[in-house]
């Protein structure tokens, strides 16, 4: 396994799951924007088993 | 769409594509032939190309759902660029077949598509094949230009009575960081005259991405600008950053909750018109 950060290519798709819980989709696509409408209001506590209550996914439609 | 503007949009479209002999369609003044072949900062000559369209309910709440358009090739890069891919390799992404894309456009209408919504890249490098693409689309569509407003005037003027929203991306308030960040030190000069240009005939909406670290010298100088320049315009604060996954020159966290607030503030005490 590389340390270097892996550059996406043209097609790639990337998701990113942050130390605090958050997911994060990078300029999805459409089925990318759909699984982010899933899981919002969706939570991973991690004392308990696989728990989902409160919204932690977000996405950045627009390009930055 | 205004009707007139509409009936002359293919007569636009080709007045633009004359123009790529000698593109000068943004301050980079290439000067390249795209017409044979040339490609100039872009990356792109005279094809125009395409990546993604979805409809998507996220953009600024007036536009949603909005059917975005992804035109691949940028004149700007940015150091957090999110589909910068497709800027530095515009040549991957698909050709625009016209009545392909306006099939599309129809169906996405159908599917409940308020706007039809520009994008890229940067729109503002492919306006002749845009402007083709709106002849052909239903003069009712409201058409949104998602763009980072870098771009000369005989672009603003082609696309007057045609894009009904501006959507403007403005993205730095110092030349320094907009050299570092953006690669243009032009950057703020052109794109807040392009704002006001846009303001003239067409609805604005100014859309600042918080870049963490960057609220005094980027955040503030834009926010006191519109307030003194162009009050009436809409402000969108995007406050969710995504920093590149290489180190770089781009802020390397996220926003966090102080910032966030402390930009809201900022606007707020400037008595902005803020949406979201």
């Amino acid at each position: 396994m590389t340390m270097k950060s892996y550059k996406r290519r043209p097609g790639d798709l990337e998701i990113r799951l942050l130390k605090d819980g958050r997911v994060v989709f990078v300029s999805p696509d459409q089925g990318l924007v759909e699984v982010a409408r899933d899981l919002e209001g969706c939570r991973v506590d991690p004392d308990k088993e696989r728990t989902w209550d409160d919204t932690q996914a977000t996405s950045t439609g627009s390009p930055q | 769409m205004k009707e007139n503007a509409h009936r002359e949009a293919l007569e636009r479209s080709r007045a633009m594509r004359d123009t790529l002999r000698d593109c000068r369609l943004c301050p980079r003044q290439c000067g390249v032939d795209r017409l044979h072949g040339q490609k100039g900062y872009c990356g792109l000559d005279a094809t125009v190309r395409w990546f993604r369209e979805m409809l998507y309910g996220r953009e600024e709440t007036p536009l949603n759902p909005s059917h975005q358009v992804y035109f691949a090739g940028c004149n700007l890069r940015c150091a957090f660029c999110s589909v910068e891919e497709w800027n530095l390799q515009p040549e991957a992404a698909q050709p625009m077949d016209r009545q392909e894309l306006l099939a599309v456009i129809q169906r996405r209408r159908q599917q409940g598509a308020r706007t039809l919504n520009l994008l890229g890249g940067e729109p503002a490098v492919s306006v002749h094949g845009i402007l083709e693409l709106l002849a052909g689309v239903d003069v009712r569509t409201t058409v949104v230009w998602n763009s980072n407003m870098y771009y000369t005037e005989p672009v603003a003027q082609a696309l007057v009575g045609l894009a009904d929203v501006y959507l403007a991306d403005l993205k730095c308030g110092d030349p320094v960081c907009a050299e570092r960040l953006l690669g243009a030190t032009d950057y703020i000069e052109v794109v807040r005259a392009n704002i006001l240009r846009a303001r003239q005939v067409g609805d604005v909406i100014v859309r600042h991405v918080i870049l963490p670290g960057h609220l005094d010298c980027c955040l503030r100088p834009t926010l006191e600008w519109i307030a003194d320049q162009a009050p009436d315009v809409k402000v969108s604060l995007w406050g969710e950053y995504v920093p590149p996954a290489e180190a770089g020159s781009a802020p390397q966290g996220y926003l966090g909750p102080a910032e966030r607030e402390q930009a809201l503030r900022m606007a707020g005490d400037l008595e902005l018109h803020l949406i979201e």
